[in-house]
C-alpha cells in the first residue's frame, strides 16, 4: 500500500515564471502522487487574488530551504521524494513549457483546499529528476506569506 | 493549454460562480468546510481542470478512454495517460543507462 506524507511551509508568493514556492521532487524507482493541496495564508486579511499552478520540472534546482516530508502513518520510513522551499536563488529548476498539471485562482480571505479522487492524483514519474513545482502566476496586489501543505503518497 | 484559467467578472460571486458540478468528480474544491467546484482529470495529460458553463473553452471526449479530455491539441489522439507515464519512464531508464 502505499505511504502518505505530508509536507508543509511558509514562503511568500512573488510572482514568477521561472522560481516555484514549492518543489515536489520524484525518484526513480517510485512513481509520487499529489493527492491533497491546502493554501492559506496567517496574513492580515484582505482582498487579494493570487493564483497558482503545478507545473513540470526536470531538475530540482537550488531550494532557499528542504523541507522533511512527515509520514502521516510514523510508522513508515522517510520519504523517498524530496521537497523544497523557496526562495531558489543560485539555481533554479528547469520547467517544462507548458506542462501544467493543476492550477487554482485562490482569494486570500477563504483557505483553499483541493482534494484529487483516489487514481486522479498528480503523477510524477518515476524518472530521476521529474518534479512538480508550485508556481505562483498572478497575484492582485502586494505579496504576502501563504502557508502551504501538500500531501503525497509514493 | 493545459491550464484553466478563472476570471472573476464583476457579475460572478467568487472564483467558482457558474462552474459544473460534476456527478464523478476527479478532485474537490474547498474553501473552509465548504464545496465549491470540481475538477476533471484529462485522461490523456494528466491535468487538473474545471468546467464552467459559457467559458468558451472547448474540451473533448475520448471513446476509447470514455472520458472528457482538457481540450489540448496533444491531448486529441488517445494515448492514456498511464502509456504517458510508461513512455517516459522507459526513456529515463535509456538515458540513466546511457
Amino acid at each position: 500500500m502505499a505511504r502518505s506524507y505530508a509536507a508543509l511551509g511558509s514562503v511568500t508568493n512573488t510572482v514568477s515564471t521561472t522560481l516555484p514556492l514549492l518543489m515536489v521532487m520524484g525518484a526513480a524507482n517510485i512513481r509520487t502522487k499529489i493527492y491533497e493541496i491546502n493554501l492559506g495564508t496567517s496574513a492580515t486579511p484582505a482582498d487579494a487574488a493570487a493564483r497558482y499552478a503545478f507545473q513540470r520540472a526536470t531538475t530540482a534546482g537550488t531550494p532557499g530551504s528542504s523541507v522533511t516530508p512527515q509520514p502521516i502513518d510514523a510508522a513508515d520510513p522517510a520519504a523517498i521524494s524530496t521537497v523544497g522551499l523557496a526562495v531558489y536563488t543560485s539555481t533554479p529548476p528547469v520547467l517544462t513549457a507548458n506542462q501544467f498539471v493543476w492550477g487554482e485562482s485562490v482569494n486570500q480571505r477563504a483557505t483553499f483546499r483541493w482534494v484529487a479522487q483516489q487514481t486522479k492524483e498528480l503523477v510524477i514519474p518515476a524518472v530521476a529528476n521529474n518534479g512538480l513545482a508550485l508556481m505562483s502566476q498572478a497575484l492582485g496586489g502586494t505579496a504576502y506569506a501563504i502557508d502551504l501543505t501538500v500531501y503525497f503518497e509514493e | 493549454m493545459g491550464l484553466t484559467t478563472l476570471i472573476k467578472v464583476p457579475s460572478q460571486k467568487d472564483f467558482y460562480d457558474g462552474t459544473q458540478w460534476e456527478r464523478k468528480p476527479h478532485g474537490t474544491i474547498l474553501l473552509g468546510d465548504k464545496e465549491v467546484a470540481h475538477t476533471l482529470m484529462c485522461p490523456h495529460c494528466g491535468n487538473h481542470f474545471i468546467s464552467r458553463k459559457g467559458s468558451g473553452v472547448r474540451r473533448g471526449f475520448c471513446m476509447g478512454c470514455k472520458a472528457v479530455t482538457c481540450g489540448d491539441v496533444a491531448c486529441g489522439p488517445c494515448i492514456p495517460f498511464e502509456k504517458r507515464l510508461e513512455i517516459a519512464e522507459e526513456i529515463g531508464r535509456i538515458l540513466q543507462k546511457g
